[in-house]
C-alpha cells in the first residue's frame, strides 16, 4: 500500500476517533468503555515495546501502571503540581523503575525474564500494600484531582477522552518514528537474529535498555490517565491478572503492530462488558474466547486483518 | 522453633506437589501452564462431586478424581497446546491463560463461591511429639510427597516411556526422529501433569480450603520453587518447595508477617540473578 | 465496503437508541454486590436479601400501587467493573442505590454518586467511609469503630484480658480494625502483646500463631476475612493454643464453621445479627422464608442488607420515588429493623447495636449463644 495511502487512512481514523464520543455523548456507560479502552490501548502499546519489539514476555506490566498511578495521585496531592508535569514525572519514576529492573533482566534469557517480572510486579504490589504511611495502604487514595490545564478542568467522561486520545497519538507517534528510524531497524534485526546483529555492530544492552525505558514510561503514563480517571486507587487492582490481561490484550490484537493494542484493548475491555448478560457464565465465555482467539489467530486479530489483506491482493497465491 | 520447621517442612511438600506436575509440562513443551492451580483445584474439586454428589466413598473418590483428571488433562492438550504446537510459546501461554479463567469460572458456576472442604483420609488427628503437634494429614503429605518423588525419578530413568518422554521434552525433532510418537508423548504428559495436579487437590483439599481463586497462587509459589530448584531437576523442585516452604513459616514468625511474600519475590529475584540454572539445575546457555 | 458501512452505521445507531428505555409504571431501585469472583460468597447473599424484600413489597402491592423494580449488577472483584455496573445502573434511572459491601468498590463510586446525587446505602463497616463528607452514602452496620470498641471492650471488661494479641489482615478492613483496636486498649490502659499481619490468601499462619504463643498472650483479637480466618482458627486449635479468641464477623459465617470444625468451641464473634441461631420469633421466620427461596443461608450482612432495602422503600412510599427527598427523609428518620434499630448520626452511620456471641459445638454443628448484646443507638 502507498504510503501517502496509509496516511490518508490513519488520518480518516484519527478524525473518525475524534468525532466517536459526540456520538454516545449521552451514554456514560459507553463513554466509560472508551475512556477505559483508550487506557488500556497505551497500556498495551507499552507492553509492545518489550513483546513486540524484543519478543520477551512481561507479567509485571502492572507494577509501572501502580508507580505511575501512585506518583501521579501523590505530585497532585501532596505536593500540589498540575496534573500534567505530574503525569510526566510518574512516567519518568515508572522509567526509573524499569532501569532498575531491566539491568539485570535483560542479561538473562526468556522464561527466567518472565519470572523477574512476576516478582517485580508483585514486589511493587506489596509494597505498596504494606508502606501505608506513604501509600495509605489499603484503604488506598481517594479524591484524586482531575487534570487541569489552564481554564479547562478534564472532570467529565466526555473530555477525558480527548485528553486519553491525545496520549494514544502521543504513543502512536513514537511507536512509529521509532519503527522508521535507525534505531527501530536495528532493534528488528536483533529479534530475527541477535547473533548476526551484534556482528554488525548492533548493542543488544542499550537496545533493551532503552525498549524497557519507553515500555515502563508508557505503562506509567497509562496508570497515571487510571488514577485520576477513577479517582480512586487501592493496591488489589494492580496484581498479576492485570499485567496477564495486558499481556492477552496484546496478544489477540497482534503484537508487533501498530494497529494491534487498539485492537486489543478495544476488543477485550467491550467484551468483557457485553456479555455481562449471561451473569455468571460470562467469565467462562471469556476465557473460552481467549482461548479460541489463539487457537484461530495467533498473530491476533491485526495479524488476521494484515493476512487476510495479502490475500486480497494476490487472491491467486 | 521445631513446630514452625514441620509446619514449614509441609506446606514445602505441598510447594512442591504442586510445582511437579507443573514443571513437567514446562520441560515438555516450553510453555508456562497458567492453568496448572486451576488444575490443582480441579482435583479437589472432582473429589468433592465424588462424595458429595455422588456419595463415594474417600478411595472411590480419589480414583474418581484421577480418572476424572486425565481426561481434563487429554482434553487440555487437545484445546491449549495441540493446535498451537508448531507456534511460538508465546500462544500457548495465552490459550493457558484463557484455559484458567475458563476453568476458574466453571467451578465458581458449579459449586459456587464459598470455600469448600474435602476430607482428609486421616481425619482432623494431630500427634503430639513432645509438645509439637504434627497433623497427622501433615504426615501424608511428605509421605506422599517423597514417594512421588521417588516414584517420578525411577519412572524417567528407568522405564522405557518414562524415557521416551524425557527425549520428548529435551528435544521433539530428535525424538521424532527416533521413532517416537511425540504427540502421544506430549498427552501423555499432560496427563501425567493433571493426575499429579489431581494427588495434589486432594492432599491440600483438607488443609487449603477450595475457593475458585487458590489457582494464581499456587502457581506463584510453583514459579519461586522451581526457579530456586531449577526447572530440570525433580531433586531440585523437591528441594526449592522444602526451601520456601521453612523460609516462609520462619520469616513469618520471627521476622515480619507482613513483608513475608516480599521476601519471597526477592529472593526469586536474587535467585535469577545469581544462580538462573537454580541451585540443582543444569547450567543454562545464557545469551551472550 | 459498502456493506461495510451501512453496517457500522447500524450499529451506531443501535447503541445510540439502545440507551432509550421504556420505564413502565415501576420504581427502579439499583442493587450493586459481587455476583462473580471470590467476593461473591458476600456479595450474592446481599442480592438476595434485596430481592426478598422487593418481592415482599410487590406481593402487597408494591409501593403505593408501583412495582418496584431491581436493576442488578455484578460488581465482581474490581474497582473498573464497580464503576461500569454502577454505570449500567444509571442508565435505568433509578431513585437509590444499594450498593457493594467492599469499600474500595465503594469508595470509587462516591464521585459518580455524588454528581448524580442519588442515595447510596450499604452494609459495610470501613470506618473511613463515612468521613468523606459523601451527603450521599449511607451506612446501616455498626462500623469498625464502633464494633472494634465492642470487641476491646468486651476482651478488657468481660475477659479480664492483660495482654492480648491482635492478629489481622492486610487489607484495609483489616488494617482500619488494627487501628481501632489499638486505640481502644491504650484508653483502657491494656496494650497488646503481640501484632501479626498476614494476606487474605494465605494459607498458612503458623508463624503468626507461634509468635503469639511466644508472647504468653491471654485473648486473642483478630480482624479478618472468612477463608483467613477460618485458618487462623483452625490453625489455633492444631497447635494447641489455647486461648480465648475474639474473632471479626467474619466468624459468623455458616461455611467458616464448616470449616474450622472443633475449633469453633468458644470462640467469641461479633455480629451485627445472627439470622440462625437468634431465638427472636421474627428472625426465626424471616430465616426460614430466605432459606425456602435461595436455598442458602443467610449470613449476618444479609439481615441489616435486608433492612436498608425495607428502610429505602418505606422512605419511598412516603416521599416518593425522588432522589434528594429520600435522602432527606433518610437523614432525619427511624427504622426498626430486623437486626436492631436504625438513626443516621451527623457522618451518616446508621447502626449502633452489636453483639458479641460465643460458639458451642453441639452434634457436631456450632451453635452461638448470646454473650453480650450492646446497643447505643441515641
Amino acid at each position: 500500500m502507498n504510503p501517502r495511502k496509509k496516511i490518508l487512512i490513519v488520518f480518516l481514523l484519527l478524525a473518525a476517533a475524534a468525532v466517536l464520543p459526540v456520538f454516545f455523548k449521552s451514554s456514560r456507560y459507553y463513554l466509560n468503555l472508551l475512556n477505559l479502552a483508550g487506557i488500556f490501548i497505551i497500556f498495551t502499546y507499552s507492553l509492545n515495546f518489550i513483546h513486540g519489539y524484543l519478543g520477551l514476555i512481561s507479567i509485571g506490566q502492572a507494577g509501572f501502571f501502580a508507580i505511575g498511578a501512585y506518583v501521579t495521585a501523590g505530585l497532585t496531592m501532596a505536593v500540589g503540581l498540575n496534573y500534567f508535569p505530574a503525569l510526566f514525572l510518574a512516567g519518568v519514576a515508572s522509567t526509573l523503575a524499569g532501569m532498575v529492573i531491566g539491568f539485570p533482566a535483560t542479561r538473562i534469557s526468556g522464561h527466567y525474564f518472565v519470572l523477574i517480572t512476576l516478582g517485580f510486579g508483585e514486589i511493587v504490589r506489596l509494597v505498596i500494600l504494606n508502606w501505608k504511611e506513604v501509600t495509605n495502604g489499603t484503604n488506598g487514595v481517594n479524591n484524586i484531582p482531575p487534570p487541569r490545564l489552564g481554564p479547562w478542568v478534564f472532570d467529565s467522561r466526555f473530555s477525558y477522552y480527548y485528553l486519553v486520545l491525545f496520549v494514544i497519538v502521543l504513543t502512536l507517534l513514537v511507536t512509529m518514528s521509532l519503527r522508521r528510524s535507525k534505531y527501530g531497524r536495528s532493534m528488528l534485526a536483533l529479534k530475527v537474529g541477535e547473533l548476526a546483529a551484534m556482528a554488525m555492530g548492533v548493542n543488544p544492552l542499550s537496545h533493551k535498555l532503552i525498549n524497557f525505558g519507553l515500555s515502563a514510561f508508557f505503562a506509567g503514563l497509562a496508570g497515571g490517565l487510571y488514577a485520576s480517571y477513577v479517582g480512586s486507587i487501592s493496591p488489589e487492582p494492580f496484581s498479576v491478572n492485570l499485567s496477564v490481561d495486558v499481556l492477552t490484550m496484546l496478544l489477540v490484537g497482534g503484537s508487533g503492530t501498530i494497529a494491534g493494542p487498539v485492537i486489543g484493548a478495544t476488543f477485550l475491555v467491550f467484551l468483557k462488558e457485553g456479555l455481562r448478560f449471561m451473569k455468571e457464565y460470562y467469565m467462562i465465555l471469556y476465557g473460552a474466547g481467549i482461548v479460541l482467539v489463539m487457537i484461530f489467530m495467533p498473530y491476533g486479530i491485526a495479524g488476521l486483518i494484515d493476512r487476510l489483506a495479502v490475500r486480497l491482493r494476490y487472491p491467486s497465491g | 522453633m521445631i513446630q514452625e520447621i514441620i509446619s514449614g517442612l509441609a506446606m514445602g511438600c505441598v510447594y512442591a506437589l504442586v510445582s511437579f506436575g507443573f514443571v513437567l509440562v514446562y520441560n515438555a513443551v516450553g510453555a508456562v501452564n497458567f492453568a496448572h492451580g486451576e488444575l490443582v483445584m480441579f482435583g479437589g474439586y472432582f473429589g468433592l462431586i465424588a462424595t458429595s454428589w455422588m456419595h463415594l466413598p474417600l478411595w472411590a473418590a480419589f480414583l474418581f478424581s484421577l480418572v476424572a483428571m486425565a481426561g481434563l488433562g487429554i482434553v487440555y492438550n487437545r484445546v491449549a497446546y495441540y493446535p498451537m504446537r508448531q507456534r511460538p510459546a508465546v500462544t500457548v501461554i495465552i490459550a493457558t491463560i484463557g484455559m484458567g479463567i475458563l476453568l476458574r469460572n466453571s467451578a465458581l458456576a458449579l459449586f459456587g463461591p464459598d470455600p469448600v472442604k474435602l476430607k482428609s483420609f486421616l481425619g482432623d488427628h494431630v500427634f503430639d511429639v513432645g509438645g509439637v503437634i504434627i497433623l497427622q494429614h501433615h504426615v501424608l503429605i511428605i509421605a506422599v510427597t517423597i514417594a512421588l518423588f521417588i516414584g517420578q525419578s525411577f519412572f524417567f530413568s528407568r522405564t522405557s516411556i518414562g524415557r521416551k518422554l524425557e527425549a520428548t521434552a529435551q528435544d521433539q525433532e530428535t525424538a521424532r526422529l527416533m521413532g517416537i510418537n511425540v504427540n502421544r508423548m506430549i498427552t501423555l504428559t499432560f496427563v501425567l501433569s493433571a493426575l499429579l495436579a489431581s494427588i495434589a487437590g486432594f492432599l491440600l483439599g483438607p488443609i487449603w480450603f477450595r475457593d475458585p481463586d487458590v489457582g494464581l497462587i499456587v502457581i506463584l509459589k510453583a514459579f519461586i520453587v522451581i526457579v530456586i530448584g531449577g526447572f530440570g531437576s525433580i531433586r531440585g523442585i523437591l528441594a526449592g518447595g522444602l526451601f520456601l516452604g521453612v523460609i516462609e513459616v520462619l520469616v513469618a514468625s520471627h521476622l515480619t508477617s507482613e513483608y513475608r511474600d516480599v521476601i519471597s519475590f526477592l529472593i526469586l529475584i536474587a535467585v535469577l540473578i545469581v544462580l538462573p540454572q537454580g541451585f540443582f539445575g543444569e547450567k543454562v546457555a545464557q545469551k551472550v | 465496503m459498502k456493506g461495510f458501512k451501512r453496517m457500522s452505521v447500524f450499529f451506531a445507531l443501535a447503541l445510540v437508541f439502545g440507551q432509550v428505555r421504556l420505564s413502565l409504571a415501576e420504581i427502579q431501585v439499583g442493587v450493586i454486590g459481587s455476583m462473580t469472583s471470590g467476593l461473591a460468597q458476600l456479595g450474592q447473599r446481599q442480592i438476595n436479601s434485596a430481592i426478598l424484600a422487593a418481592e415482599e413489597w410487590n406481593a402487597r402491592g408494591g409501593i403505593k400501587g408501583e412495582k418496584i423494580k431491581l436493576v442488578v449488577e455484578d460488581s465482581g472483584d474490581s474497582t473498573t467493573m464497580a464503576i461500569t455496573a454502577l454505570d449500567r445502573v444509571l442508565s435505568r434511572n433509578p431513585c437509590a442505590i444499594l450498593g457493594p459491601i467492599y469499600s474500595f468498590q465503594l469508595f470509587a463510586l462516591f464521585p459518580e454518586v455524588q454528581k448524580e446525587k442519588i442515595v447510596l446505602m450499604s452494609t459495610s463497616g470501613t470506618r473511613e467511609l463515612t468521613q468523606k463528607n459523601n451527603p450521599w452514602y449511607f451506612r446501616l452496620y455498626p462500623h469498625d469503630g464502633f464494633i472494634k470498641r465492642v470487641c476491646a471492650t468486651f476482651a478488657v471488661e468481660e475477659l479480664k484480658s492483660r495482654r492480648p494479641a491482635l492478629m489481622c489482615v492486610t487489607t484495609e478492613y483489616g488494617k482500619s480494625g488494627h487501628e481501632i483496636l489499638v486505640e481502644t486498649l491504650r484508653k483502657l490502659g491494656v496494650m497488646p502483646v503481640a501484632q501479626t499481619w498476614h494476606n487474605k490468601d494465605d494459607k498458612d499462619m503458623t508463624g503468626q500463631l507461634m509468635a503469639v504463643k511466644r508472647a504468653n498472650a491471654d485473648v486473642i483479637i483478630s480482624q479478618a476475612h472468612p477463608p483467613d480466618t477460618a485458618i487462623l482458627l483452625k490453625q489455633q486449635y492444631e497447635l494447641g493454643i489455647k486461648v480465648p479468641h475474639v474473632a471479626s464477623s467474619a466468624a459468623s459465617m455458616p461455611t467458616v464453621h464448616e470449616l474450622v470444625g472443633p475449633g469453633m468451641e468458644g470462640v467469641y464473634v461479633e455480629a451485627a445479627a445472627e439470622p440462625n441461631y437468634d431465638p427472636d420469633p421474627m428472625m426465626q421466620a424471616w430465616t426460614k422464608r430466605y432459606v425456602d427461596k435461595f436455598n442458602t443461608r443467610p449470613d449476618s450482612f444479609a439481615v441489616p442488607f435486608y433492612d436498608a432495602a425495607n428502610f429505602l422503600f418505606e422512605t419511598i412510599r412516603a416521599v416518593g420515588p425522588d432522589r434528594s427527598k429520600i435522602a432527606d427523609l433518610l437523614r432525619k428518620n427511624r427504622y426498626k429493623g430486623l437486626a436492631g434499630n436504625y438513626a443516621f448520626d451527623q457522618e451518616q452511620n446508621g447502626a449502633f447495636f452489636a453483639m458479641m456471641l460465643q460458639y458451642h459445638r453441639k452434634d457436631g454443628k456450632a451453635v452461638p449463644a448470646v454473650a453480650k448484646k450492646y446497643d447505643f443507638t441515641k
